[in-house]
């Protein structure tokens, strides 16, 4: 199984200021498939995606993903196991001072498998996914806010990963630029054949999730 | 050419700044050429004391137990410790040479003028300056002396004067302007002022005596030169081992290293001056801090996406002291051509020589290496701020 979550328990603090944000979760997720995370504020999604996107140790539970696990692993084990992994977030964070076509390919760098050679194809065949094909000699100042968030889907998913992680992708996209990054999205999410876990609250993309959990007080929920 | 991704990233965000950066530029060269002005001033300060020391006709130089330097009044010891060095195996000769710092009267206003007399006799002339070789029979003349052309401050009107119109007559600052004696400059040389001494006059041993009244058999620096093919460090142990504490025997060159570490380490001049450098360094961090701080706020977000990514320390450490060196070298080069235009307009105002060496580059490239160093240090505070989970919301 690609992604497995077994009883993932987390806790901020220590003594009578702790406070437990993850109870026990457990989920798996296959190839391909998109899952949606809803909750309210403080529900414990974001502590959740951040420990299985190896940006948080953790202690109790067990996460792991194509077959590592996670727990332990230190410092540059988790960086290593983040090579593998694509993120997506609620802006662009593109640099503005490489062009469109290099920061799609600031992905690659420092993956095994990156070479000079391999790289520029890539990039621009991933632009070229996302609908930005001819675009890549330009920088992002130069285009619109979605089209800026789908250079950031293209560059994570150009890296070919195991996981995509996005967090309020289309939270400030309007309904067509955020219904095209999602569409981007889970087309090469099928394509590739990876997870992808996406952490939302607009409500007009959950049509494109295979399945929607919702978290609730550290708990989840699996609603359909 | 396929850089590395750090150093495309670095040239990136530098260009990226724009015409913001000539600013911070501006701002580092001002630093470096402070540095450059530090160092050549102290290095032209030191290399005026070491004129006179390189004039020297000598393998080893004797001086009294407690001579500090050549550039004040140095003390004195007794003549007869140049017959017993004469005595010592491979010393073809030991010359005495006397010092005397001396007010004399300006010409035109009669103000007073601190002048440096160097005295020896004519018939073993003690400097390697052919115009003085060759002036040694004036030098035997009563009241005769020659006088350094390159003085400065207060000379240039004396040496005016014996240009135009032949020897000058000038008198000794004393309490009774009286009985003042009186010398006669019949002569130049060029030797160059120090920073102690504005001018400098040669005079022959029997005309010293009669200006200051100091006994000849009162030495200021012994002047040994040795046979051909005798081994210095023997020599220098030789003579040590028999002329005992009663004076300091140094080859030549030893000589000169203890003027320059006088000057460098056991006055307050070496000090100021790389508290000068010190300053000149801090500012130019600054500078270069300045333009890493603006650089890493501006893209906080976009680092931690990098981390996000697996980018590791090393590779913003990277990133970061590129783009500090990178500053420091577009500030390091139009800093190289204005100190040359420092240094031109300081010799020519000053007399000292302001030379823009290789050395002198190397070192001043160093210190704005080492600036940018403070710098990315103070910058990988800020840097630590990217984090990836301050992207989610």
């Amino acid at each position: 199984m690609p992604v497995i979550v077994d009883n993932l328990t987390y806790t901020y603090g220590k003594g009578t200021l702790s406070r437990q944000v993850l109870k026990g979760v457990s989920f798996q997720a296959n190839d391909g498939e998109v899952l949606i995370i809803t909750g309210p504020s403080g529900s414990g999604k974001t502590t959740m995606l951040t420990i299985i996107g190896a940006l948080r140790p953790f202690a109790q539970g067990r996460v792991e993903i194509h077959g590592v696990d996670l727990k332990g692993l230190d410092t540059r084990g988790l960086l290593d196991i983040r090579k593998r992994i694509g993120f997506v977030f609620q802006k662009h964070n593109l640099l503005k001072s490489l062009t469109v076509y290099e920061n799609v390919e600031a992905s690659l760098h420092g993956l095994p498998e990156s070479s000079e050679e391999t790289n520029r194809p890539r990039a621009h065949a991933m632009l070229r996914a996302v609908g930005l094909e001819g675009r890549g000699h330009g920088y992002p100042d130069a285009m619109s806010g979605g089209e800026q968030q789908r250079v950031a889907v293209a560059r994570a998913l150009v890296r070919l990963p195991d996981l995509i992680i996005a967090d309020e992708p289309t939270a400030s996209l309007d309904a067509a630029s955020g219904r095209l990054v999602m569409a981007a999205m889970r087309d090469l999410a099928t394509k590739l054949g990876c997870v992808v876990m996406i952490a939302t609250h607009d409500e007009r993309v959950f049509d494109i999730a295979d399945r929607r959990l919702h978290m609730n007080d550290g708990r989840l929920e699996q609603v359909g | 050419m396929n850089l590395p991704f750090s150093t495309r990233l670095a040239l990136r965000q530098i260009r990226y700044k724009g015409w913001g950066l000539i600013g911070a530029c501006a701002g580092i060269a001002v630093a470096v050429v402070l540095i450059f002005a530090q160092l050549g001033f102290q290095g032209a300060l030191v290399n005026s004391v070491l004129n006179l020391c390189r004039a020297l006709k000598a393998d080893i130089v004797l001086t009294g137990p407690q001579f500090e330097t050549i550039a004040y009044s140095p003390p004195w010891f007794a003549r007869d410790i140049l017959y017993a060095a004469r005595e010592v195996e491979g010393v073809r000769d030991a010359l005495p040479a006397y010092i005397y710092i001396a007010q004399t009267r300006d010409v035109s206003d009669s103000r007073p003028l601190v002048a440096r007399f160097i005295a020896f006799d004519p018939a073993y002339p003690i400097l390697n300056i052919p115009e003085i070789e060759r002036q040694t029979p004036e030098l035997r003349l009563p009241d005769a002396v020659l006088m350094d052309s390159r003085s400065r401050q207060g000379f240039e009107q004396l040496l005016a004067l014996y240009q135009r119109d032949g020897m000058q007559r000038v008198y000794l600052q004393t309490p009774n302007a009286d009985l003042a004696p009186a010398f006669d400059v019949r002569g130049t040389f060029a030797l160059g002022p120090d920073f102690t001494l504005p001018g400098t006059f040669v005079t022959s041993d029997l005309n010293y005596y009669r200006f200051f009244g100091v006994p000849l058999d009162r030495v200021a620096l012994g002047l040994v030169t040795l046979a051909p093919g005798v081994d210095k460090a023997g020599a220098v142990a030789a003579l040590q081992a028999r002329l005992g504490e009663a004076v300091q025997v140094r080859t030549l060159e030893a000589f000169m290293q203890a003027e320059r570490d006088y000057f460098t380490h056991s006055t307050p001049i070496g000090i100021i001056f790389m508290f000068g450098v010190g300053v000149g360094v801090l500012i130019g961090a600054v500078f270069v801090l300045q333009v890493l701080h603006g650089i890493i706020e501006a893209n906080l977000s976009e680092y931690a996406v990098l981390r996000a990514m697996g980018y590791g320390d090393n590779f913003f450490l990277a990133l970061v002291v590129q783009v500090a060196t990178v500053l420091a070298v577009m500030a390091f080069l139009p800093s190289v051509l204005l100190t040359m235009l420092l240094y031109q307009w300081a010799s020519t105002a000053t007399g000292l020589t302001l030379a823009l060496n290789p050395g002198l580059i190397l070192t001043v490239f160093l210190a704005t290496l080492i600036m940018s160093i403070i710098a990315v240090v103070l910058a990988l505070r800020k840097l630590r701020r990217s984090n990836p989970l301050d992207l989610f919301t």
